[in-house]
């Protein structure tokens, strides 16, 4: 990219130019990433934090902002809705996370190990990753139907009397954690599949040739080399977990009830249709502070599991 | 949208001044105009005021909306382009509109739901301001004065100024199955009792559901019960300005309790879970006998690809109880950004005014609009294809009552979907569900910093 | 021993594509079906092409324009993060950084993803009036490049710390500069890595539809996802023309992640790179 911008330079300048940029490679390859981020996230996140410390208003059209302190604490205090939604969150980001990533590891190395047909499986098992949300959430709520619904009508069929699904307040959550294993486990096995094919297959058949055997392979050799991937992964998936949105606003609404309420519809909820931009502020915070526990649960076990080898 | 619409587009050649132009295009970025030439219509008509661009939502009476545009820009010259945006954006983005130094919109859109923030904070221009000896018309239906904002009181009342202008006067209505209610001879019920009665003799599940009310979110269609007996969620006395949560009254028990016996024993078996669509499409599919739902669904009922009971459906006005009968106003209305120069807001008011008139209006409903005029929907009553809901929507003009129009309506709302839904899947008796939900009001209303009536 | 285990592990892998392909397939039959065939609850119906008719046909939005609106989006937003995230990335995976700042920028990425994409909209959309990109592709690009970068610099980083370091040495000996390592010896390496990284920048930025909802104003920006939300109406969904948009938005992604799959496999070996 210099060279070109530098055709009128002496052999002698452009000699010394690359050098130039050769030896502080390092730095100029992080300015961009460093200039996008301070562009433009330095102002909205700075604007968040000011958000939670603060009440707005529309007054005659501008936005007025008053200073209160730790005030929405106490509105987090008395807010009757947060706890089932953090349940909610929890318990949705733990079992789905869990799941995604158990079928999406085995499917990564099945789909490695198919000689045949793997091009079929690698795209057909990426495309619920390629639908947009918003028609996901709608199909599927009219696959739940039951009075119209094709899974009721598919269960009667073979004799089955179907259960109510999202009407069901047991139900909902499971509902909508089976739709987010349909969607999600794609993102997963993607992930997981790139960190399988990158795998030094050498290895493995000099471990052979030792005597291991398949599972041995993958335990002692392959496991350990995927970890970081698989960490990372997880890390990356349980965000988008956190953050889970269309499908749950579409399915449920959070209810009936609060019986499938998740943090991120109730974050939408308060800051932007209620516009308590403060309030919702802090839980957007505070939803990001639980998070990040579990990222440093992720590095934290990245980090156990390498000393104990 | 200008650009995919062959009328609009042609008339935007007619424009001679640059300025316009400029203003247009500097409103509405991105889009080219006038790029096909043509002059035919050069003489007609010349542009009188400046172009606008108005944000609209996709919907059912969007093509209503399209051809009151196009008759306006035909009558007279001026220039209009619609931004059509998802109904799920609506709000997005008229809130962005309001906050830059110009709005990019000269005329928003605003649901029942959202426009009190806009007309509390300002956003919107008082009609009046714009045009001192502004008169509405009163064929024109205000909606319990959803078209009004009084700061002092902060809320809509009949003494305030008028904010917006109504556009599509959706409003609920009792649907019926004609045929079944003709065949066993049934007389269409005006009470909630005679709702009952007739659902005993249609229930028949699964291919038959007597009645259903909508849970997904439940607030809007629960409340005309509470006005049928009397009390509402929130209520000013406007001789004190004290504010009063009406949710441990005793008459808001006993409609509670109407409605989830409707709900529970006659609707369809996943009653916790049915929104507008799904009691759509149970009536539509011919498993519903009544249901009490937005007016503008009754044009489904009567399109052959949507419905198997198309000259079937009747419409009244929805049934009350003790205290009569009550509709909640579920309207849009227009409102003038405040972030507009003087000449763009003209240009806008322009556009209402003209599409408030009779004759626009005709012409909105004919094509598959919602009026907003008395003498429009009288007039259509007799109509051959329209007039069997027309009529309802036209009786039921005296029993329309507003839902909370406050700036913190949305909270209180979202107050009573969940405790109310709480009550129907039985997590929380009715009674329960009642006292937590005044008490969450009463806290949101004090909170507000109004003046409130402690609770009993 | 071969044979059945290969039989086996098809029969698992098209058990899975099947429950995979069924929402699929029954969103395809959807698109065929007139609504009152939608909610009849019978199996029977005739199949009509006019919900896809819809898609083009109607003087409202075209599908054409809005796929060729996301394929720009999704291209240039593919491009951009790629790039900025795969030179940060191998900057700090690769270069003695004061760990406070690698740490910082990692932990402030991963931050950033953490909010609510909602509390972005207000803010980008005065970026996009002030920087005069509102309603063009570019502004679509910007808000998704943000979102993106997270992901992509955290998964890259992960995939070139897995590159041996012996290569880059042998490269450095060999004359090689930084940015030459950089684009001729890792890059290949971490082909599936950044094959699969890719494929997840364009996949969401396909389809994403908040910010391409708030930062585009007419179909000259709009893309796919705004269009289909347009059939989710206010007390009415238009399920049909919704299932036709969402089956035929499905298509281009398709061939795109067909070609981009065949690079997720196996990367060079170490012995080939020697040579």
């Amino acid at each position: 990219m210099m060279a070109t911008s530098a055709v009128d330079m002496t052999r002698q300048q452009r000699w010394r130019l690359s050098t130039f940029l050769d030896a502080n490679f390092q730095y100029w390859a992080l300015a961009p990433i460093l200039i996008f981020l301070a562009v433009l996230t330095l102002y909205p996140v700075g604007q968040l934090l000011r958000m939670s410390v603060s009440d707005m208003a529309f007054v005659k059209g501008k936005l007025e902002w008053t200073y209160v302190g730790l005030d929405h604490f106490q509105t987090l205090r008395n807010d009757p809705v947060v706890p089932d939604a953090l349940k909610n969150t929890l318990l949705f980001v733990v079992v789905v996370v869990c799941v995604e990533a158990v079928l999406g590891l085995l499917l990564a190395i099945l789909v490695s190990r198919a000689r045949r047909f793997a091009w079929f499986y690698r795209s057909v098992y990426m495309i619920p990753l390629l639908i947009p949300p918003i028609a996901i959430g709608t199909i599927w709520r009219l696959m739940y139907d039951y009075n119209y619904g094709i899974i009721n009508q598919v269960l009667f069929e073979l004799g089955l009397t179907g259960p109510l699904w999202t009407a069901n307040p047991d139900l909902a959550l499971v509902s909508v954690m089976i739709v987010d294993v349909w969607h999600w486990t794609s993102f997963l096995f993607l992930i997981m599949l790139a960190g399988v094919e990158s795998l030094p297959y050498e290895l493995s058949e000099a471990a052979r040739v030792d005597g291991a055997n398949e599972v041995q392979v993958y335990r002692h050799i392959f496991f350990p080399l995927l970890r970081p991937t698989i960490i990372v992964a997880l890390m990356l998936r349980t965000i988008l977990a956190f953050k889970v949105f269309d499908q749950i606003f579409l399915l449920t609404g959070g209810g009936p009830g609060t019986s499938s309420e998740v943090i991120s519809l109730y974050i939408y909820k308060v800051y932007f249709v209620q516009t308590r931009l403060g309030y919702g502020a802090l839980l957007a915070l505070l939803t990001a502070v639980i998070m990040s526990v579990f990222v440093v649960f992720y590095q934290w076990l990245n980090n156990y599991v390498n000393r104990q080898r | 949208m200008s650009r995919s619409n062959p009328k609009l587009t042609r008339r935007h050649l007619l424009k001679g001044a640059a300025a316009a132009t400029g203003a247009l295009l500097a409103s509405a970025p991105g889009v080219s105009f006038a790029q096909k030439a043509s002059t035919i219509n050069f003489l007609r008509h010349r542009a009188q005021v400046e172009p606008i661009t108005i944000l609209i939502n996709d919907s059912p009476w969007f093509p209503g909306f399209e051809v009151l545009v196009n008759n306006y820009v035909d009558a007279t010259g001026n220039d209009v382009n619609l931004n059509v945006t998802p109904f799920a954006g609506m709000l997005e983005k008229s809130r962005n509109a309001v906050q830059g130094n110009e709005s990019e919109f000269d005329i928003l859109n605003l649901n029942e739901q959202w426009y009190m923030q806009f007309y509390a904070g300002g956003l919107v221009k008082p009609i009046k301001e714009i045009k001192p000896d502004f008169e509405l018309d009163p064929n024109v239906i205000e909606y319990d004065s959803s078209t009004r904002w009084d700061p002092n009181v902060r809320y809509s009342t009949p003494d305030g100024e008028i904010y917006g202008l109504p556009i599509n006067g959706n409003i609920q209505l009792f649907f019926y199955r004609r045929d079944l209610f003709e065949a066993e001879g049934v007389a269409v019920p005006t009470t909630w009792d005679e709702v009952e009665a007739a659902a005993q003799v249609f229930h028949d599940p699964p291919q038959m559901h007597g009645f259903t009310i909508r849970s997904k979110p439940p607030n809007w269609e629960y409340q005309a019960y509470l006005e049928s007996y009397g009390t509402s969620v929130i209520r000013l006395d406007v001789e004190t300005g004290e504010w009063s949560v009406g949710l441990t009254a005793p008459e808001a028990l006993e409609a509670t309790n109407v409605w989830l016996n409707l709900g529970r024993n006659y609707g369809p078996a996943n009653y916790a879970d049915m929104g507008q669509a799904e009691n759509l499409a149970l009536m539509a599919s011919g498993r519903l006998a009544m249901a009490h739902m937005v007016g503008a669904a009754a044009p489904n009922f009567d399109n052959e690809d949507q419905s198997v009971v198309v000259g079937n459906v009747g419409a009244d006005v929805v049934p009350g109880g003790p205290a009569g009968r009550a509709t909640m106003s579920g309207i849009w209305v227009m409102g003038i950004p405040h972030n507009l120069p003087e000449a763009r807001q003209v240009a806008a008011l322009t556009f209402l005014e003209w599409a408030l008139s009779k004759e626009a209006q005709l012409d909105y409903a004919l094509a598959g609009a919602i009026p907003v005029r008395q003498d429009v929907y009288e007039e259509l009553a007799g109509d051959e294809k329209l007039g069997w809901w027309m009529k309802a929507m036209g009786d039921s003009t005296p029993y329309i009552k507003a839902q909370p129009r406050l700036a913190e309506t949305p909270q209180i709302v979202e107050v009573v979907d969940r405790r109310m839904s709480q009550a129907i899947i039985d997590e929380l008796s009715p009674e329960e569900a009642l006292q937590e939900a005044a008490e969450e009001i009463q806290a949101i209303l004090e909170g507000g910093g109004y003046n409130v009536t402690p609770l009993e | 021993m071969k044979k059945p285990g290969t039989w086996l592990l098809h029969g698992v892998l098209m058990l899975f594509a099947l429950i995979i392909l069924a929402p699929v397939v029954y969103t395809f039959l959807t698109s065929l079906k007139l609504f009152r065939d939608i909610i009849s609850g019978s199996w029977a119906f005739d199949p009509t092409w006019r919900n896809y008719e819809q898609l083009f046909m109607s003087n409202r939005n075209s599908f054409i324009d809005l796929t060729r609106n996301s394929l720009v989006v999704g291209g240039l937003t593919l491009a951009v993060v790629i790039a900025v995230a795969a030179l940060g990335a191998y900057s700090l995976s690769r270069f003695r950084w004061r760990r406070a700042i690698s740490g910082l920028v990692m932990a402030w990425l991963l931050f950033v993803n953490m909010l609510p994409p909602i509390i972005f909209v207000g803010p980008f959309y005065l970026i996009a009036r002030t920087l005069d990109i509102y309603d063009t592709p570019l502004a679509i690009v910007m808000a998704h490049s943000i979102l993106n970068l997270p992901l992509a610099f955290w998964m890259l980083h992960s995939f070139f710390a897995d590159v041996p370091v012996e290569l880059e040495e042998a490269a450095a000996i060999d004359g090689c500069s930084r940015l030459q390592t950089f684009l001729r010896i890792v890059l290949p390496i971490a082909r599936p890595g950044i094959a699969a990284t890719a494929v997840l920048v364009f996949v969401f930025s396909w389809k994403e539809f908040l910010f391409a909802l708030t930062l585009s104003s007419t179909p000259a920006a709009m893309t796919i996802p705004v269009g289909i939300a347009g059939f989710a109406q206010e007390y009415n969904i238009r399920y049909g023309e919704m299932a036709a948009a969402a089956f035929f938005a499905t298509i281009p992604a398709l061939i795109l992640v067909f070609i981009a799959q065949k690079h997720i496999v196996k990367g060079m070996t170490l012995g080939a790179l020697k040579g």
